[in-house]
């Protein structure tokens, strides 16, 4: 045998000295085992060309392909590093080629098929190095195959904004890379290019043949090679991928999946004819869907509804399983981390990347997609268990809850995958997430994750937010109801502040849009209120923080009372008064109304709700009940301001309600509200004023009263209509929720709701009109198609509740006086002898009220003009040091309007204001007063009418609270009513006179509006009382009359205006003469005078008649009575006719100026 | 007939010593008034290979001209017998005084091969392309960046655009312009390298596409060097025969395929797979001189075997390849057939004995006839110093060139040919064959030899030039040598 000296095997074995033998071909040379692995750009620049690297791909395809063959791979050599590397880059591409942030293509054409040397020595350029190169790309492509034209489409790769060329289009092996590629990927810091199979990094040391690759990829490079007219320089690959098939038969049993052909644009990619595809998306997606075990188990009912089962993986999890297909298993080196996957909206969460084999967009959670980074705790109050969903019992803390695990595992069953510890500080979480798929089907799988957080991890929240109303509703005809204002009130010197708060529907992933509105913020007792209107129904309250710049969340999940519309039918009547208002409300059963009750809130149909979990409480009158006001020491202040901003928890009698119906009239407001009139939105920026009284102990907070009157000169004063549409607003509000919160079979129909609303007859029509205006509008807000308004006359009102209490006052002429804050009404019913099933009713109303007594006379806010306050200051700081200094801020205070000051002092019974009424008891002749020129007036009234004097008198409105100060008991009342009614009328009143009184004159008003409200009446054809009522009930025929003050009653019927009424005229006099008269019945009768002296303690009554007329003087040209007229007289309109009762502008402001004499006599 | 041999790269320039060697002593070529044209291709100007090549033609040409008579060629029994021209000297009217010239200088610059091919100017697109086929790495590895003053080191990518360079040379162009239908050319390049494996197909396609017809249809041979050495390892240097193999596996590959490298007539392939020592590692430079390799010698047989072939053989390109008796490291003469002894191994064997003789013996022969004065005056250097010193120098240069070199236990695989070791006698001059001595019979001791020396000098026409005589004298006795010596073994 010779000895060839030769490199590779031989076929001619008989080779002596020099002899012809073989040509070297490549497959000779295949079996020559290489020495390196190294893959460095060495190998591909051994052959004489420029495209050399081109030839070495196809060389490395050649040699592999023999050593598969052969059974022989050098798994680590460098052309199966080189195959490798190919493979990698058309499973990159058939991965995810037409993803546009990812690929990049350039399509370079080197074409010479013209054989035009001038053209084509410049292709590079004209310098001698460019027509070098020139010259050599020509000698390359002058080869086989390219047939004098090489055409590459350069491929690029993508990571965010970084962009790399990856290699390119070869017409031997489809694509082949750079020599730069693997390094630059490297050095530039781009991540690591995952494959198809989980955690297989492509173009790394690693290399992996095609065997060892996802199946369905095999199937593609198989469908690449047997590529119809596919030309003999694939022939390398080719044989490479048949000897494969040869050898891992078995690797080739998948289906082709469906494909797509990669674009440039509107043209394929394609080499040497054949397009280079990418897996069709939906496909691999389906694929995935089929076959991985990694799939969540869902509810029925939860809101996820995509095609694809989601994925549940963690982070490196030690589970076995199929991943992505049948052959690629999950590997539990596998990274799921947060940083990579910072997307947290759902459509995000579809459409990014698998961990270990990106590329793939599939849906999957972990378990950063459902926690927070942190827990927050609630400051010292527990989770309210009964009004929020919680998951332990003594909750402390807020869900460490994404939103969006709500949209996979609905709210109601979050507790059959997550469970809590706390032990500490420490407080674990173990999610349970049951998952399904082939392979792992019998074994009923679910990952486990536990998430603890401890102090690190652990923030502390210093606020509380409350919703209102904490109802919901899915019915038709009460969805309008779900319209909501979530109040945030925090500390503000604090690391951990709320952010935003954010609502979203059950499905976790539709946030509903609601943009904080800061509203007060006191840096004196560090604490802040913000709100939220919400105006559509929400499950889920996500609070975000911001500490130290990085976000926190967590969540709340309301359990809302939901709502049905009843069958009931209820009445509510609102007394809108000038200082208090009132509700009652009534149920109408059988067409009538089974009781009336004060407009209370209980505990059991709480209409807000906050955080807090009520504590306990047992006061010294061991009435135990749910404090749900303490809401921890934290947030004390913050507390005040949740009463004051916000809805009172619970409004009625009982100790745990801090407010009780009637209430004071009043809007408490934000700065926002009054600077710009288009801030009018409830809570937001202002509310009703529940806490006025006690605020103006403390805060200079800004309230506004008289709300009623406040339209009666700016009839389009749009602060004023804002103010009194909030205060309608949030009364309506009340009443529809408590409507329908009544207990099931009680529960009212909004259809059917009835809502009355009682005026003064003395209210002009402009007046009256913009308020019912004003109402209807927040009244078709807030209960939708409801019923019109009844609009009840103040005076008539209580009349229909004491005829619901004592049906035989339809008999007998009857009385009735509404003292309020701002106006008296009057009803004087007769007997009717033409028809006895009519009664006649006489409605009369004026200005001349509470205001008249506790008010400041011209300057509204002076309260040192109000004799009773200023000595009342003296008395307290005297008696009671204590309750003086309490009250320090409210009798200094220049804002407060006087009669205001006036009604916190009647607030509550240790500021002892009555008490100045027996301390000095001269005090009473100011209230007596008031009261008989009532009477004076009710008398004349009555001669007016030609209806006889009243059997029965009696009261109705908050003021008429003040007879308690004057007469003892109700004898003393009755006795001096019937005396001086007496008087006035000449004749002696009926022996079985009587007063009907009750406790709560205030409250009877609306009791009446509602009896009224359900008469079939229709007040708009202005008939009213002409239609026959039900039952035994008589017909009221109502007329509206007043006795404007003339002496001679003659000149009453004519029809005049104010002008008419100035200084000197006739008419003006008459009414100085019945003035006359009123004091010189009242004060020369010195039989009464001696009764007053006795009864009522005053020293001498009689004196003090020299105040309104003094001996021997002309009360038309002089003294208060004429100055107070024409004052009075100042504010009307001379043009318009005289409406009321201008005999009462005399007694405007007079009775407080006897109230500073009394005073300052006293305090001499 | 005149043969235009060019030896490419530091492979190319060692098989044109070899082919020196053999030229040397005397091997025959059955080609009338053959002229053997060496020309050496070398980007890199100072590689030490190149120039001592360049120093043994120079050294040749200057033998011939002073020690061999005018008729004397490539069939005649002599040393020296065969003409070499340099292809600056192609003009027979060129003056003597011309510095021989046997280098290409069509690219010798300081440049790298971004700089080379105007890289900056390039369009984006273009720049692109150029990174999906160039490394451009400026550290390990670098092509795009590499610096052409020290070759291609290994990167036939470069060298097949540096070598396009070669087209617009002076002296390509004169080669156009004077090459005629009797000549030929030879090709020597090694595949596993840089420069060799580039110029080799660039130059094939630069002749098969040359608007000189004549040279566009002329014979060519071609002898592809594979791997036969390595060289130490060396993480830092771009050579790294590790990767030989894989290389030569790719452009054989290409070659394959390759129309102008199908259209060889004669193709040689020579490789050497036992390659168990390493030679040191050097970037190119003055630094790169190998040891020469048995290899490079049979490589340069080839060159001889192909002009030996007729046209009409040559007219079909064919393949060939080289074989011996029987294996073996080291290699020995009596493992080459008989076929190659006689051709190529007796010649050497004869110029061995001449050099032993030449260098050892004549000048310790002062008491020889034709040492005097008058005859071939040895203490004065037949009267011309400087060629004589040439020819020793060349002497030495063989004993150098056949023992330190070849018989290297580095190169891999070492040939043990000839050992000049020994004052007395040339009984062991031959490896693996000894002349037996006796007690009475010295075999061919130095005495015999200066006998026959004599003998020879003596029967030499009187008219005869000295140094020629000196020349024909040492032949002669060569020849008596090797009779004496008998079979070579």
């Amino acid at each position: 045998m010779p000895h060839i000296f030769r490199f590779h095997a031989g076929r001619n074995n008989n080779i002596y000295d020099w002899k012809t033998s073989d040509k070297i071909m490549p497959a000779d040379v295949r079996e020559v085992m290489d020495k390196t692995n190294i893959l460095t750009s060495a190998a591909g620049t051994s052959i004489p060309t420029p495209i050399a690297r081109m030839y070495l791909f196809k060389t490395a395809f050649e040699i592999i392909a023999a050593q598969v063959r052969d059974n022989k791979v050098d798994t680590k050599g460098i052309y199966a590093g080189l195959v490798s590397e190919t493979l990698d880059l058309l499973e990159l591409l058939y991965k995810c080629g037409n993803d546009e942030n990812k690929f990049r293509y350039h399509k370079w054409v080197f074409d010479n098929s013209q054989q035009d040397d001038k053209v084509i020595n410049s292709f590079f350029g004209d310098q001698h190095g460019h027509q070098l190169l020139a010259e050599s790309f020509k000698q390359a492509v002058a080869e086989a195959p390219f047939n004098n034209r090489l055409e590459i489409t350069f491929i690029y790769y993508r990571e965010g904004n970084k962009e790399l060329l990856v290699g390119g289009t070869s017409p031997f092996t489809f694509v082949f890379t750079t020599p730069n590629f693997t390094r630059k990927l490297w050095d530039r810091g781009y991540k690591p290019i995952a494959g198809l199979v989980s955690e297989d990094i492509l173009f790394d040391t690693d290399y992996k043949q095609l065997h060892e690759r996802d199946e369905s990829f095999i199937k593609y490079v198989e469908s690449l090679v047997n590529s119809e007219r596919i030309p003999p320089s694939f022939q390398g690959i080719t044989e490479y991928v048949i000897n494969t098939n040869t050898r891992y038969h078995n690797k080739f049993n998948s289906t082709l999946p469906s494909l797509q052909n990669l674009q440039i644009g509107d043209t394929s990619l394609t080499t040497a004819k054949i397009n280079l595809k990418q897996l069709h998306e939906e496909g691999y997606k389906q694929q995935i869907n089929n076959y991985s075990d990694f799939k969540m188990s869902l509810p029925e009912d939860s809101s996820y509804t995509g095609s694809l089962n989601p994925l549940f993986l963690l982070d490196r999890m030690e589970y076995e399983g199929l991943y992505t297909s049948p052959t690629n298993k999950w590997i539990s080196t596998t990274k799921v981390s947060e940083l990579e996957y910072p997307a947290t909206t759902l459509s995000e969460i579809m459409q990014r990347e698998l961990p270990g084999v990106d590329g793939i967009s599939y849906p999957f959670l972990s378990s950063f997609d459902f926690f927070e980074r942190c827990l927050v705790k609630l400051p010292d109050y527990l989770l309210n268990d009964e009004k929020f969903l919680t998951i332990t019992n003594n909750q402390g803390f807020a869900l460490p809850l994404k939103p969006l695990f709500f949209h996979f595992f609905p709210i109601g069953k979050m507790k059959e995958y997550l469970s809590v510890e706390v032990k500490g500080d420490q407080v674990s979480f173990t999610l349970k997430i049951p998952i399904f798929g082939p392979t792992k089907a019998y074994e009923n799988r679910s990952i486990v994750y536990k998430k603890t957080y401890t102090a690190d991890t652990t923030v502390q929240y210093s606020g509380i937010i409350g919703i209102y109303p904490f109802t919901h509703s899915t019915q038709e005809e009460l969805l309008h109801t779900n319209k909501y204002t979530v109040a945030s009130f925090e500390k503000t010197n604090v690391a951990v502040t709320v952010n935003s708060i954010v609502f979203f529907k059950k499905t976790g992933i539709h946030p509903v849009v609601a943009p904080l509105v800061p509203r007060s913020q006191s840096d004196k007792s560090n604490v802040k209120s913000g709100y939220y209107q919400v105006n559509e129904s929400f499950d889920i309250v996500q609070l975000n923080f911001k500490k130290d710049n990085a976000a926190l969340a967590c969540l709340i999940l309301p359990k809302f009372k939901e709502l049905e519309n009843g069958t009931e039918e209820y009445i509510y009547a609102i007394d809108f008064g000038t200082s208090n208002t009132h509700v009652e409300y009534g149920r109408v059963s059988m067409d009538k109304v089974t009781e009336t009750k004060p407009f209370a809130i209980e505990e059991k149909n709480m209409q807000v709700a906050f955080l807090n979990k009520p504590r306990k409480l047992q006061p010294n009158d061991a009435v135990s009940y749910n404090d749900y006001e303490f809401m921890g020491n934290t947030i004390l202040e913050g507390r005040q301001l949740t009463f004051r901003e916000f809805m009172p928890f619970q409004i009625g009698p009982q100790p745990s309600a801090f407010v009780k119906f009637p209430f004071r009239t009043a809007t408490c407001e934000s700065n926002s509200f009054v600077m710009n009139q288009e801030n009018n939105k409830l809570f937001i920026n202002a509310n009703i004023g529940f806490f006025i009284d006690s605020d103006a102990l403390t805060d200079d907070i800004r309230y506004s009263t008289d709300l009623k009157w406040k339209l009666e000169n700016a009839g389009s004063d749009k602060l004023n209509q804002n103010r009194v549409s909030l205060f309608f607003q949030e009364l309506l509000l009340m009443i529809r929720t408590k409507a329908l919160m009544e207990q099931e079979n009680l529960r009212g129909d909004i259809k059917k709701l009835k809502i009355a609303l009682s005026f003064p007859i003395s209210m002009g029509s402009t007046l009256r009109t913009n308020l019912v205006d004003l109402f209807e509008a927040q009244k078709n807000e807030v209960l939708g198609t409801a019923q019109p308004l009844r609009e009840a006359s103040e005076s008539i009102a209580p009349y229909y509740q004491l005829r619901f209490a004592n049906v035989n006052i339809q008999n007998d002429s009857f009385c009735n006086i509404d003292i309020g804050g701002g106006t008296t009404d009057i009803v004087l019913i007769d007997k009717n002898l033409e028809n006895p099933n009519i009664l006649k009713c006489y409605c009369s109303s004026f200005r001349f009220a509470g205001r008249q007594l506790w008010g400041s006379g011209h300057n509204e806010f002076n309260m040192q003009e109000n004799g009773f306050v200023s000595y009342y200051k003296n008395f307290i700081a005297k008696n009671e040091p204590a309750q003086h200094t309490k009250l320090e801020r409210v009798l200094n205070s220049n804002s407060i309007r006087t009669e205001d000051v006036v009604g916190v002092l009647f607030s509550k019974p240790e500021y002892k204001f009555k008490e100045i009424f027996g301390e000095n008891k001269e005090f009473r002749v100011i209230p007596l007063i008031h009261y008989t020129a009532i009477l004076f007036y009710i008398s004349r009234l009555a001669t007016l009418n030609n209806v006889s004097l009243p059997r029965t008198i009696s009261f109705s409105g908050k003021g008429s609270e003040y007879l308690n100060l004057i007469f003892p008991t109700k004898d003393d009342l009755t006795g001096y009513t019937k005396k001086v009614l007496g008087i006035f009328a000449g004749t002696p009143v009926r022996p079985d006179f009587m007063i009907e009184k009750s406790n709560e004159p205030k409250v009877i008003t609306a009791k009446g509006a509602v009896h009224f409200a359900n008469e079939k009446i229709n007040i708009s054809d202005n008939s009213w009382g002409e239609n026959a009522l039900p039952g035994n009930q008589k017909q009221l025929s109502i007329t509206n009359s007043y006795y404007k003050g003339f002496n001679n009653l003659s000149l009453e019927g004519q029809n005049i205006t104010y002008s008419q009424l100035q200084n000197g005229t006739e008419y003006f006099k008459e009414i100085m003469l019945s003035l006359s008269e009123f004091f010189n019945l009242l004060f020369d009768n010195a039989d009464l005078c001696r009764a007053i002296n006795n009864k009522i303690e005053i020293k001498d009554f009689s004196q003090y008649k020299s105040f309104f007329i003094q001996p021997n003087t002309d009360i038309s040209a002089f003294g208060t009575l004429r100055d107070s007229f024409l004052a009075g007289l100042a504010k009307m309109q001379p043009g318009d006719p005289v409406a009321g009762s201008p005999f009462f502008f005399a007694l405007d402001y007079s009775l407080v100026e006897l109230s500073r004499e009394i005073s300052q006599k006293a305090l001499k | 007939m005149r043969v235009f041999i060019f030896g490419i790269g530091g492979t190319g320039s060692r098989v044109l010593r070899s082919l020196t060697m053999l030229l040397a002593s005397g091997v025959k070529i059955n080609q009338k008034a053959l002229t053997v044209i060496p020309i050496v291709i070398d980007t890199d100007a100072h590689n030490g290979d190149t120039s001592r090549t360049r120093d043994v033609l120079r050294n040749y040409y200057t033998i011939r001209k002073n020690f061999v008579n005018k008729t004397v060629n490539s069939e005649s029994d002599s040393f020296f017998n065969t003409e070499i021209r340099s292809f600056n000297r192609l003009d027979e009217k060129a003056p003597d005084s011309a510095d021989l010239d046997v280098q290409f200088n069509f690219q010798n610059q300081d440049n790298t091969f971004a700089n080379f091919i105007n890289y900056n100017a390039l369009s984006q697109p273009n720049k692109d392309m150029i990174e999906l086929f160039y490394n451009d790495s400026v550290n390990q590895f670098p092509e795009l960046h590499l610096n052409l003053s020290v070759g291609f080191k290994g990167n036939p990518n470069i060298g097949s655009v540096v070598f396009n360079d070669l087209k617009y040379s002076q002296q390509f162009k004169n080669l156009e312009s004077s090459f005629t239908a009797n000549d030929r050319v030879f090709i020597i390049s090694s595949i596993f390298g840089g420069t060799g494996s580039s110029g080799f197909p660039t130059l094939v396609k630069l002749i098969r596409t040359s608007t000189n017809n004549n040279l566009a249809k002329t014979k060519i041979g071609a002898i592809t060097v594979m791997p036969y050495f390595n060289v130490e390892s060396n993480d830092k240097s771009a050579i790294n025969s590790a990767i030989f193999d894989t290389k030569t596996k790719a452009a054989l590959s290409f070659y394959s395929g390759d129309t102008h490298i199908s259209s060889i007539n004669s193709l040689y392939y020579i490789a050497d797979n036992n390659q168990p020592g390493s030679l040191p590692n050097v970037e190119g430079g003055v630094d790169q001189i190998n040891n020469a390799h048995v290899i490079e010698l049979i490589s340069a047989t080839a060159i001889i075997d192909f002009l030996n072939t007729d046209d009409a053989t040559l007219e079909s390109p064919r393949c060939l390849e080289f074989g011996s008796e029987s294996d073996g490291s080291p290699f020995t003469i009596a493992q080459f057939t008989n076929d190659t002894k006689e051709k190529y191994i007796k010649p050497l064997t004869k110029f061995a004995y001449a050099t032993k003789i030449g260098t050892d013996f004549i000048p310790t022969l002062s008491n020889e006839t034709f040492y005097g004065p008058k005859e071939l005056n040895i203490d004065s250097a037949l009267g011309m110093q400087g060629e004589y010193n040439k020819l020793m120098e060349f002497f030495e240069g063989f004993k150098t060139w056949s023992t330190t070199e070849m018989g290297s236990a580095n190169n891999g695989r070492a040939f043990n040919s000839f050992n000049f070791e020994g004052s007395d006698n040339v009984n062991t001059l031959v490896h693996g064959k000894t002349i037996e001595a006796g007690i009475f019979d010295k075999g061919l001791s130095k005495k015999k030899v200066a006998a026959k020396l004599t003998s020879s000098e003596v029967g030499l026409p009187k008219d005869m030039a000295i140094p020629e005589k000196y020349l024909t004298m040492l032949y002669e006795t060569s020849c008596y040598c090797l009779d004496e010596f008998g079979q070579l073994p």
